[in-house]
């Protein structure tokens, strides 16, 4: 077990640490480097050649005429140090806190989704396996495989004209109002949870489809299986069956999927948050790129891939509890290659890609 | 209710502050901030929401004169001999209770001149003999007139906040860097002084402040990504006049964002970008009117180095063939005074032309009106010709060309196809790039592009030029540039020697340059004018195909009492000093007592 | 060779008799086949017009123009139909590309085993672990491209990598069976071997890939237009859209068809690739046949 727990830490760091080299090769290979990009930049606002140089130092914490290798180590150094530069557009802000202050706004939309799509998935999906050849179930089948199919900025779209233009019940722009307190008061969780409905529906509205399908998927094909028709020949009791034996194997790549989404909607944030101009990860990230503040663009880059790294992690450390068959040394498959093996034919409403 | 749209859910009714039984003042912000900002003042991530509502500056400067200014934190100023001495309004405080005073003005000047700004090269130096009096000291050859300008537009910032990043030679060293760099820039920059400015400089930038102290009408309450709550300061000098209980900015970032606030009577104003469909359905609701005011210019600029773009005829056949008119009724539509402002590309606004050149002169410019027929006859005389329906250039290739714009704005975008479907049908292959918009300038400066997108406002005409024709630097040309990451590539391209009307043979981008820090208006900058504006209607080293309008939607449902309108919405004095200035025109309303709540 | 014929004869019987019972299915693959159509003959059939009268904007649908006119008077129908070949290009040059990378990296780490599997599932891993939308995201915009090959080959970065591991397991358990062994001992080279014998047995699961790969790509594609990251040039759905909000066509009845116009054709086009996939994935999928 502790051997397979040191195997994970280690592809884990080893992953974090191509990620902050690809960000830092990212910013200084690319066409339009993004360094003279940054100099241009300073220079449009007036400054001089020698305030530009200290300002492209604190803000990609390098030195822009040192050789290549020696900027690389430099800035390797300071992003384990956690020193992520500061934001070209704000540089009164590190870009640390610029990330730590949208970080919260994330998670909360993206475990509120998450929670609220597999929940409901997994009551459809369970329903539809247990009715499957039923007029209703096809026709929800229908309904469901439509609406997991489109894309989620589209249905952004289609939200905001209805449920804050036309009529507008729900704010966006913010994660609160200008009118309330920022702490633990009845009037700032209530405005946090008025700005949060679109988003949250925009989220549950394209991704609930994909747990129902890969619910009934997996719940069909443990229903057609010998241990299942074993037990039924048994003579067990249906529902016996379904809780211990059905629901149990069936919910098990369902879980998996739902830890790995975690780090994944991170991601997918930025079409919803820029849509809502909800002040998450994903909104920063787009600011960032619109504006070409490279040193925000790469730390929003470099956390969602880390959160991605901590919660496939985090499955692999939970997982063993789950299913002991894994703890074994020959079985130690790491997360991804459950993610690959369990790629199942899913449309992509693009929630979980 | 406060504020409007965004607290119609009962979650937010609750706090509303005790005097205000008027609904705050709802803005439709365009453009908006981003997703991260600072309350200070010396960033680039300040808020320019809260300018002139919370920092004042000395002076406002009314369009389209180059010398008229409505005093505000400056009560009178006057020039003796070759100083400007600047008298301050005397028993103001900040809003944290400390008192106005001469100290903020200079240490103000002092820290703004570690980040290049407050005009420093306009003056040797600055001093404060007494703590109402300012006191600024020409730079040799720079008139008054121009001095007044560079120096009474700057906002103040408190000296209980930034006066500790003044360090004690800093007035010294700002002195001696800007000597150094009126002669040579780079050689400024590695001095001591230029080392000690920009040590100053990245203190300031990186200080963070946590609350705002100003004190202009408004008091900052709080801040989002969404909206941005200012509410009425008392101790402002004008208080009285200030009709608004308060302020809401609501975050536009895109112009998308706002019209259904503007649809659904969430908002009470707005600055944005209106397409046709949209102002003609507010055209439709009593509530709405919209307000019309001239702005900036739009020009594109040619690759002038690049061949066939450095010959005259064609960039001449080129100017023929974009259907300007076309273009601006696809922007603003049929709808007001809009479609029917179509400059001459000359570089000129056209209240520009009217202020500095005369009727018989506008009358000589070309007109550039849509004339195929003149630009086959001038692509044919440079040795094109027709193949099929494609022109080819004398060298056998075809006739290629490629335009850059800013893909943020949609409205410039969608007239810009009607130009390329115009080229296009004319035989030009057209591409048009729309890209993010911090992009456009490398493409311009380093040659990419064979059309680029870039906009000018000024009041002063020379400037007009100078920023096009201009080396890159404090007045921010494209012509030749000399400083920062683009020295040595050619930008526009343009010369540098040109026979300039009137002045003959000159290196453009120096002359211009010069002239524009140097003419005071008067008989001979309407003279100049008159030379510059010949060479680019003659010669095109860009075209100016657009003069933006602002349109300002307003409501009058919660507010009334809103500055007059003329004939057609077309705009009246204060709407252009909100155009021309932004918040400042917005600060001149208020203390004219506009803008009222109803009853 | 006369194995493959055999075999992809039998599989489009099965294909037929599969999608005469699922007619969701066979709408689906319908549909697809369509769009394939218009983005070929699309540029040819529709002509953008080169005059703009803004007089002309948002005209009501008639039989000139059966979807209205846009903002320039331009004729929206036509607009969507030229605007199908670059989406459509794009998004199966990405599948392609994504296809071709994950079958070859999987079956070549799955067949050779050892060291270079090793090596070669470390790569795949991270690229496996990298949000594929926040990388494409941030290359795309850096790129500035309006290559459908470029972004085609950003599109596909990292999709490539969960094919390759699943295409490597397959390839592992089949290493194992006797046929290969067979073909093995008579000294076949690795070329032959990866291709005749490994390729066909992973061709189901490929194929079915490769459909979903498509509609990830178009949902990032227009994505990236929409959210105006890429360069705008020339007609696509994500420009039209890109312009019609930042024009403010959502908020004024005359004016929806032309932002909803390309909404709808992206809706239609993802909802049939997945009910086409689900044919597929029956045929290939015994236990999901049964049901």
């Amino acid at each position: 077990m502790s051997r397979y727990i040191a195997r994970r830490v280690v592809a884990s760091l080893a992953i974090i640490y191509i990620v902050i080299s690809l960000s830092f090769f990212i910013v200084r290979l690319m066409p339009g480097n993004a360094v003279s990009a940054l100099e241009s930049q300073l220079s449009v606002q007036g400054m001089t050649t020698q305030q530009i140089d200290a300002q492209v130092n604190a803000i990609y914490a390098v030195t822009p005429k040192a050789p290549l290798w020696r900027q690389y180590f430099t800035y390797i150094g300071h992003v384990l140090e956690g020193k992520l530069g500061r934001s070209i557009i704000n540089q009164s802000e590190t870009v640390l806190h610029i990330i730590a202050n949208a970080l919260p706004w994330t998670i909360f939309i993206v475990g509120t989704s998450l929670i609220i799509s597999f929940v409901i998935g997994i009551a459809i999906g369970s329903a539809l396996a247990a009715l499957q050849h039923t007029r209703a179930a096809k026709a929800v089948s229908f309904v469901v495989s439509v609406l997991s199919s489109i894309p989620n900025y589209l249905v952004a779209i289609v939200l905001l004209y209805l449920l804050a233009d036309i009529h507008p019940i729900f704010p966006t722009g913010a994660a609160y109002s200008v009118n309330v307190t920022v702490g633990f008061n009845i009037a700032f969780i209530g405005s946090v949870i008025v700005h949060g409905v679109l988003p949250i529906a925009a989220y549950v509205i394209t991704s609930f489809g994909v747990w129902a399908l890969g619910m009934k998927g997996s719940a069909v094909s443990v229903l057609g299986s010998e241990y299942v028709r074993a037990a039924e020949s048994r003579g067990l009791s249906r529902r016996r069956l379904t809780q211990t034996y059905v629901g149990r194997n069936s919910m098990l790549p369902q879980v998996t999927t739902l830890a790995l989404s975690v780090g994944f909607m991170f991601g997918g944030s930025i079409f919803i948050e820029t849509y809502f101009s909800y002040p998450g990860i994903g909104y920063q990230l787009d600011q960032a790129i619109n504006s070409r503040d490279y040193s925000v663009m790469m730390g929003c880059f470099i956390l969602i891939t880390v959160a991605v790294v901590v919660s496939n992690f985090l499955v692999d450390l939970l997982y063993p509890l789950v299913d002991p068959r894994i703890a074994s040394p020959g079985g130690a498959r790491s997360v991804a290659d459950r993610r690959a093996e369990g790629t199942k034919a899913m449309p992509v409403g693009g929630s979980t890609a | 209710m406060l504020g409007g749209g965004l607290l119609t859910s009962p979650a937010e009714a609750a706090p509303v502050s005790a005097f205000n039984a008027a609904p705050y003042l709802n803005m439709g912000e365009c453009c908006g901030w981003g997703s991260t900002w600072s309350y200070n003042p010396f960033s680039s991530a300040w808020p320019g929401q809260l300018n002139d509502l919370v920092y004042l500056p000395l002076a406002v400067q009314v369009p389209p004169s180059m010398t008229g200014f409505v005093p505000q934190l400056a009560s009178s100023w006057q020039a003796q001999g070759n100083n400007l001495v600047v008298h301050l309004r005397s028993g103001l405080k900040w809003q944290d209770g400390s008192a106005f005073t001469s100290k903020d003005v200079l240490d103000t000047a002092l820290l703004q001149g570690t980040e290049g700004n407050f005009n420093w090269s306009d003056f040797t130096n600055v001093t404060a003999p007494t703590p109402d009096e300012v006191v600024f000291t020409a730079r040799p050859g720079v008139p008054m007139a121009t001095l007044e300008q560079g120096v009474l537009i700057h906002r103040i910032f408190p000296a209980s906040v930034y006066g500790s990043f003044v360090t004690p030679n800093l007035d010294q060293e700002e002195v001696a860097y800007y000597n150094e760099a009126a002669k040579n820039q780079s050689a400024a920059s590695n001095s001591a002084a230029g080392k000690a400015l920009s040590a100053v400089f990245s203190k300031l930038s990186e200080y963070s402040p946590k609350k705002l102290v100003g004190n202009g009408p408004f008091q900052l309450v709080n801040m989002t990504t969404g909206e941005i709550k200012l509410t009425k300061w008392d101790g402002f000098f004008d208080a009285s006049k200030v009709q608004q209980p308060g302020i809401i900015f609501r975050n536009g970032s895109s112009n998308n964002l706002i019209y259904p606030w503007l649809i659904g009577n969430t908002t009470d104003f707005s600055n944005a970008y209106l397409p046709p469909t949209i102002i003609s359905s507010l055209k439709n609701k009593s509530n709405w009117h919209v307000a019309i005011a001239n702005s900036f210019e739009f020009n594109l600029l040619f690759n002038n180095k690049r061949y066939p773009f450095n010959l005259t005829k064609v960039r001449q056949a080129i100017a023929y063939v974009f259907p300007r008119a076309t273009m601006v009724t696809a922007t603003y539509g049929t709808v007001g005074p809009g479609a029917a402002v179509e400059p001459h590309p000359d570089g000129l606004s056209p209240w520009m032309e009217g202020s500095y050149l005369t009727p018989a002169e506008i009358k000589q410019l070309n007109p550039y009106n849509l004339d195929p027929a003149k630009a086959t006859a001038l692509l044919k005389s440079a040795g094109f010709h027709l193949s099929g329906s494609n022109w080819i250039m004398p060298n056998g290739k075809p006739f290629t060309l490629s335009i850059y714009i800013q893909s943020s704005a949609t409205d410039v975008v969608q007239s810009m196809e009607v130009a390329v479907n115009a080229l296009d049908s004319f035989g030009i292959q057209t591409t048009l790039l729309a890209i993010p918009g911090s992009e456009i300038v490398p493409d311009l400066e380093t040659g990419t592009a064979d059309m680029s997108w870039v906009t000018t406002v000024n009041l002063d005409p020379l400037l007009e030029f100078a920023d096009v024709l201009g080396r890159e630097g404090p007045n921010g040309g494209y012509n030749f540039p000399v400083l920062g990451t683009y020295a040595g590539d050619k930008g526009l391209g343009f010369g540098p020697v040109a026979n300039v009307p009137g002045l003959g043979k000159v290196n453009v981008p120096n002359t211009i340059d010069t002239q524009a820090a140097t003419v005071a208006p008067g008989k001979r900058m309407d003279q100049l004018v008159w030379d510059w504006a010949r060479l680019v209607n003659q010669q095109v080293p860009y075209i100016q195909w657009e003069n933006k309008l602002h349109q300002y939607a307003f409501s009058t449902t919660r507010y009334t009492d809103w500055p007059p309108l003329g004939k057609n919405g077309q705009a009246t004095a204060l709407w252009n000093d909100l155009s021309y200035n932004g918040n400042p025109g917005l600060l001149l309303m208020m203390e004219h007592g506009y803008i009222r709540p109803r009853a | 060779m006369r194995d493959l014929v055999s075999r992809l004869g039998a599989f489009w019987k099965d294909l037929w008799r599969l999608s005469k019972n699922d007619k969701g299915a066979m709408v689906g693959g319908a549909v697809v086949a369509l769009y394939c159509v218009v983005a070929v003959i699309g540029p040819y059939v529709a002509h953008l017009s080169r005059v703009t009268n803004p007089a002309d904007a948002y005209l009501p649908p008639s039989l000139a123009h059966p979807l209205g006119t846009g903002p320039l008077g331009q004729d929206i129908l036509s607009e969507l139909v030229v605007g199908t070949r670059p989406i459509m290009e794009v998004g199966i040059l990405a599948a392609l590309m994504t296809v071709s990378v994950g079958v070859v990296i999987g079956l070549v780490s799955g067949y050779l085993g050892g060291f270079a599997d090793s090596v070669l599932m470390r790569v795949t891993d991270v690229f496996l672990t990298i949000p594929g939308l926040a990388l494409v995201i941030v290359i795309a915009s850096l790129v500035r491209t309006s290559s459908p090959v470029v972004l085609a080959a950003i599109l596909s970065v990292t999709a490539w990598a969960g094919l390759a591991r699943a295409v490597r397991s397959q390839a592992l358990s089949l290493r194992e069976s006797d046929f290969v062994e067979a073909a093995r001992q008579q000294g076949l080279p690795l070329r032959n071997m990866v291709g005749r014998q490994l390729l066909p047995n992973v061709g189901p699961y490929v194929a079915i890939h490769f459909l979903l790969d498509v509609t990830g790509a178009i949902y990032a594609e227009v994505g990236l237009f929409v959210l105006g990251v890429v360069p705008i040039s020339g007609t696509n759905w994500g420009i039209m859209i890109y312009l019609a909000m930042g024009q403010g066509a959502l908020f004024t009845t005359k004016s929806m068809l032309y932002l909803f116009s390309p909404m709808v054709a992206i809706v239609i086009l993802q909802v049939a690739f997945v009910f086409f996939t689900r044919v597929l994935d029956a045929l290939f999928n015994p236990r999901l046949r049964v049901q």
